[in-house]
């Protein structure tokens, strides 16, 4: 039960990382959209990374509280992308006939990082990262 | 057909428990005790949790009870956002291996249920896409509509 449960928001450059996890009630949902909002503004970022992997259930409502955030959110510059919607969620909001329309739906987070342009580069043990750049460059 | 009793989910009641059965499955048939009082948001998570409980105790899994809960919760939000006030029961017929789900409220009623089932209906708050997703997740629905309140029967079956 999520009640007085606090919306966690992880700051990830200039992105928010907003894992989705248990039972998301009513309250919790709405209180998503307005604390993610002013975080979006406070730490002036451009990305929303929500992550689903956790969550145990996702209808009618809890849909339109994402489209919602989305929305309002792209009203104040920053992109949101869904990430990790287990198989048997999208399955029943594709028969229920529920569209996430307008939100950008990735499979997991590391295809949500790179959608936000964060990619990553591999470095070897034995040289460090700066090391390889100049190879790269010489 | 077992009904579900309202403490399913918390910590059993000891006294008044049949010993054959194990605190989940005692048999409460038109018992008080199996209706879940649906009115606040609270509610509305407590009848999820009840009910993904009691798919993991038939073993109904994934999609299947991903059906359920979402139906549960669909139902219930109507009745607490719509009406205020209802309550629900939730049977287990180990016969005809089914889960039921019952929606109960006295509200005024859903008017325009025709047009909503139809889709043809627009909310911004969702209760059309709701409703008729409910009716596409169950394996049976019925729905029964009055200015005396709205009664909802949902089955999905399990196992084979």
């Amino acid at each position: 039960m999520s009640m007085g449960e606090s919306v966690t928001c992880i700051p990830l450059w200039d992105c928010l990382l907003v894992p989705l996890h248990g039972d998301v009630s009513d309250v919790h949902a709405d209180a998503l959209v307005t604390e993610v909002l002013e975080r979006i503004q406070r730490d002036e970022c451009f990305g929303v990374l929500v992550d689903l992997s956790g969550v145990w259930t996702l209808d009618s409502y809890l849909c339109s509280v994402l489209a919602r955030l989305a929305q309002a959110a792209r009203l104040m510059g920053a992109k949101t992308v869904l990430s990790g919607m287990r198989p048997e969620i999208a399955m029943t909001l594709e028969a229920m006939g529920i569209e996430l329309r307008g939100i950008e739906t990735v499979a997991t987070l590391e295809d949500a990082l790179s959608s936000m342009g964060i990619t990553r580069t591999r470095e070897s043990n034995k040289s460090s990262g700066l090391e390889r750049l100049g190879e790269r460059e010489g | 057909m077992f009904w579900l009793g309202a403490e399913f989910g918390k910590a059993p009641r000891l006294a008044s428990l049949q010993p054959a059965l194990p605190p989940a499955m005692a048999a409460y048939e038109d018992d008080e005790d199996s209706v879940f009082p649906i009115e606040s948001d609270a509610d509305i998570s407590h009848a999820r949790t009840v009910i993904r409980q009691m798919c993991g105790l038939v073993g109904v899994r994934g999609y299947d009870a991903q059906k359920v809960v979402t139906t549960v919760s669909e139902l219930a939000r109507n009745i607490a956002r719509y009406v205020g006030k209802g309550e629900m029961r939730f049977a287990l017929d180990t016969v005809e291996q089914r889960i039921v789900i019952v929606a109960k409220d006295e509200g005024p009623g859903i008017p325009n249920l025709d047009e909503i089932l139809a889709g043809n209906y627009k909310s911004r708050t969702g209760l059309g896409r709701g409703l008729i997703g409910c009716r596409k997740l169950a394996d049976h629905f019925d729905i029964q509509t009055s200015a005396r309140g709205t009664h909802v029967r949902a089955e999905f079956r399990y196992g084979k």
